[in-house]
């Protein structure tokens, strides 16, 4: 493969060009092909080390990032802030720096502050790849959702997706914003009007407050998680009333005039945003986009590995 | 120290001599004579001869809202450091802001930044808080404080949310005839300032905090001033929603004077599209629209000052993730240039005489420094034409937390002449 990305760094779906975009799916493609062989690793990576920086929990974007790394060969250090020296004040770059200093050619970070992926790019050698900044941007989350989606449908262009829940507080929402709308799809936000970013519009995107036209419009539904942990005041009165008007449950999906794509980040809270019959149905593809963010992920790390 | 000026055009709307080409000797401090020609026999020998080509001579500038993070943050600012600062960009008088660590709120702080500030002839008065602690919960002794010597009081950017508690203060300020400056915003619809609500800001994931709550604020202060009788100085405007309301206060004829800070005037929210923390202020950058309305306020005296609002940080404060960073910028030695850069051609010197010297002092009721002879010498040069690129030696501050350097302006401070001292650039 001769083509690179046009970015050494993986910051935000807002660097990429459609092009970069469709060159990670062709690579993701053939990732996909490895990770089902009964041999499911590659030595792409091999003289590559890899270190994932986590300063906010998470399980299934680490699990996931690790995989790749090892499916690609590469040495992997996993750090993560609690119990680490940032409880003891130490300033993200000398925390990085420390890492980099024993040698390490990329980091992933999750972040819990809008920017820090930018920040870190800006004072470190190490290619960066954002694994999650705040409200900010989740990449790869938005290119695994594309991805899937063009697995699914056989492809983005011209699909219509509705992304439902706390826009807000969502850096999966902007990311995929950017992603769908690079590759030629029409995108919706649906929410109650709390949780809408005023601007939203203005980059494009429809704003519907009612679930169900939402649904009636749509081919793709991303029914995003209620992050009440970043939730610094109440943007509705409680959990109940949000799955009421907000919740997609099997008796709405059944009804409505098309078979749509329901689609989540996880982790879901089943009975708040999809009922556990609507996460297990045919039309779900949550666990494709669990195995598909690896494929993805590794489809990354390698084009970032040849920038090098 | 004895000093002629040769040649330099004297801009202040406030003395006969306004417009008029001539040289300038001072002597002990005071103009001793000012003539369009000088003849020998009026030059006393050991003189130091300055030439004034191209420059204008201007009252002393004043600036209304510095912090120079003494005492608590001297790491960051001294007085003594701030008041270099501020001669470098052409103040020889500022208004120190009581957010010091502990706040200026009782006579004993006025007392000693006051003392502070002796040795260096930048004129240092202060601010007092208007509430304990700057809490906005119980008023502090502002009469004491008045009589130890400060000017005006403020909570600096903590605006008073609690509306009974800012009418008694109002109302308090009146009777021991002193004012307040107020800081217009809603802190419950504005949230933490980082970024303006806007598209560009929505793009960076930041929530945003909505221009109209400074109106919001502004608008319950402008009932306060109704009922109360009373004058306010608000500062921060940064809107157009919030020029709107000075601009209804001051046609009902109420006594409302506003500032705005420099460097709303030249930056707005795109700046913040690579998260470098130097354009994390308070209020935030705003959009380019609120940017030239408030250019256009200040031409036509809606907003009666500019200032810098000089926060010093530290690299430790501000080399950090965007949201950890502490808000603000220095800007005493950058100021002119930036406000003459965003102006565009709306700054003759008459008006900057205006906007940087005299409407200051007016508004805090101090002495306006005149160009007179016999009067005492306060004064600052400048030359409105000359280009330059605004680099590290011009900062004076402990401080570098600006993003002007490596930036071109054209409109420089010459030099400022104070209390016998002349604080020349080129030195």
């Amino acid at each position: 493969m001769s083509q690179q990305l046009s970015v050494q760094h993986l910051l935000g779906i807002k660097d990429l060009t459609k092009e970069d975009i469709e060159l990670i799916f062709n690579t993701a493609d053939n990732f996909k092909d490895v990770i089902n062989r009964p041999i499911k690793k590659v030595p792409s990576l091999r003289d590559i080390t890899v270190a994932n920086i986590f300063f906010e929990n998470s399980t299934r974007t680490r699990l996931s990032f690790e995989l790749a790394e090892k499916r690609l060969s590469a040495d992997v250090v996993n750090f993560s802030a609690s119990g680490s020296s940032v409880s003891k004040g130490e300033t993200l770059i000398d925390t990085v720096n420390n890492i980099l200093a024993m040698k390490v050619d990329m980091v992933v970070m999750r972040h819990p502050k809008p920017g820090a992926a930018v920040f870190l790019a800006k004072h470190i050698q190490a290619n960066v790849v954002n694994a999650g900044d705040g409200t900010h941007e989740h990449p790869t989350q938005a290119l695994l959702d594309a991805f899937s989606i063009r697995e699914k449908l056989g492809s983005v262009e011209g699909k219509k997706v509705v992304i439902v829940g706390d826009i807000l507080h969502s850096r999966v929402a902007l990311s995929n914003i950017f992603c769908l709308k690079k590759l030629g799809a029409e995108v919706m936000v649906c929410g109650p009007a709390t949780l809408i970013p005023r601007y939203i519009s203005e980059l494009d995107v429809k704003v519907e407050h009612n679930l169900l036209k939402a649904l009636e419009w749509c081919d793709v539904a991303n029914m995003l998680r209620i992050q009440l942990e970043r939730q610094d005041i109440k943007y509705f009165p409680s959990l109940r009333e949000y799955s009421m008007m907000y919740g997609l449950n099997k008796e709405i999906l059944d009804n409505l005039p098309k078979e749509i794509v329901v689609m989540h980040p996880g982790p879901i809270n089943r009975g708040v945003e999809i009922t556990s019959d609507v996460a297990d149905s045919k039309q779900s593809i949550i666990l494709d986009q669990v195995e598909n963010g690896v494929a993805v992920r590794m489809a990354v790390l390698y084009l970032l590995a040849q920038t090098r | 120290m004895n000093l002629l000026i040769r040649q330099v055009t004297i801009a202040d709307p406030n003395s006969a001599l306004n417009g008029k080409l001539v040289d300038v000797l001072v002597k002990d401090g005071k103009f001793a004579k000012i003539a369009t020609k000088m003849s020998d026999a009026d030059i006393p020998a050991g003189v130091e001869e300055k030439n004034g080509k191209g420059c204008y001579l201007s009252p002393g500038w004043f600036d209304m809202k510095v912090n120079f993070r003494e005492p608590g943050y001297e790491q960051k600012e001294t007085i003594v450091s701030g008041q270099q600062s501020a001669a470098r960009g052409g103040f020889t008088g500022v208004l120190i802001m009581p957010s010091v660590k502990p706040a200026i709120q009782t006579r004993s702080d006025v007392e000693y930044v006051l003392n502070k500030s002796k040795s260096f002839p930048v004129e240092v008065f202060t601010a007092g808080s208007i509430t304990v602690n700057r809490e906005g919960k119980d008023l502090a002794e502002m009469f004491d404080m008045k009589q130890g010597g400060a000017v005006i009081f403020t909570d600096d950017k903590r605006a008073i949310t609690n509306s009974g508690l800012m009418m008694r203060a109002l109302q308090y300020a009146g009777n021991i005839g002193t004012k307040l400056i107020a800081y217009a915003d809603d802190p419950a619809i504005t949230g933490e300032p980082l970024a303006n609500e806007s598209t560009v800001t929505t793009t960076l994931g930041f929530k945003g905090s909505p221009s109209f709550a400074e109106a919001v604020m502004l608008e319950r202060d402008v009932r306060l001033m109704e009922h109360t009788g009373q004058p306010l100085h608000v500062s921060g405007i940064s809107t157009a929603e919030a020029i709107e309301v000075v601009r209804m206060a001051k046609k009902m004829g109420l006594p409302i004077t506003a500032e705005a800070y420099a460097y709303h005037l030249l930056l707005d929210d795109s700046s913040l599209e690579g998260f470098d923390s130097n354009y994390k202020v308070k209020p935030p950058l705003r959009s380019i629209s609120d940017r030239e309305l408030l250019c256009e306020a200040i031409a036509d005296g809606t907003i009666d000052v500019v200032v810098s609002d000089h926060s010093p940080e530290d690299i430790e404060s501000k080399d950090v993730e965007f949201d950890y960073a502490a808000y603000g910028m220095i800007g005493l030695e950058s100021t002119y240039s930036v406000v003459k850069k965003a102006m565009e051609g709306k700054m003759s010197p008459e008006f900057t005489a205006k906007l940087m010297a005299i409407n200051p002092r007016e508004i805090l009721g101090l002495e306006i420094p005149s160009i007179a002879e016999g009067a005492v010498a306060n004064f600052t040069i400048f030359n409105p034409d000359e280009k330059y690129i605004f680099g590290k030696s011009d900062i004076k501050s402990k401080s570098r937390n600006t993003p002007f350097i490596d930036s071109a302006f054209e409109g420089k401070v010459k030099m400022t002449y104070n209390k016998q001292v002349l604080y020349d650039n080129l030195v």
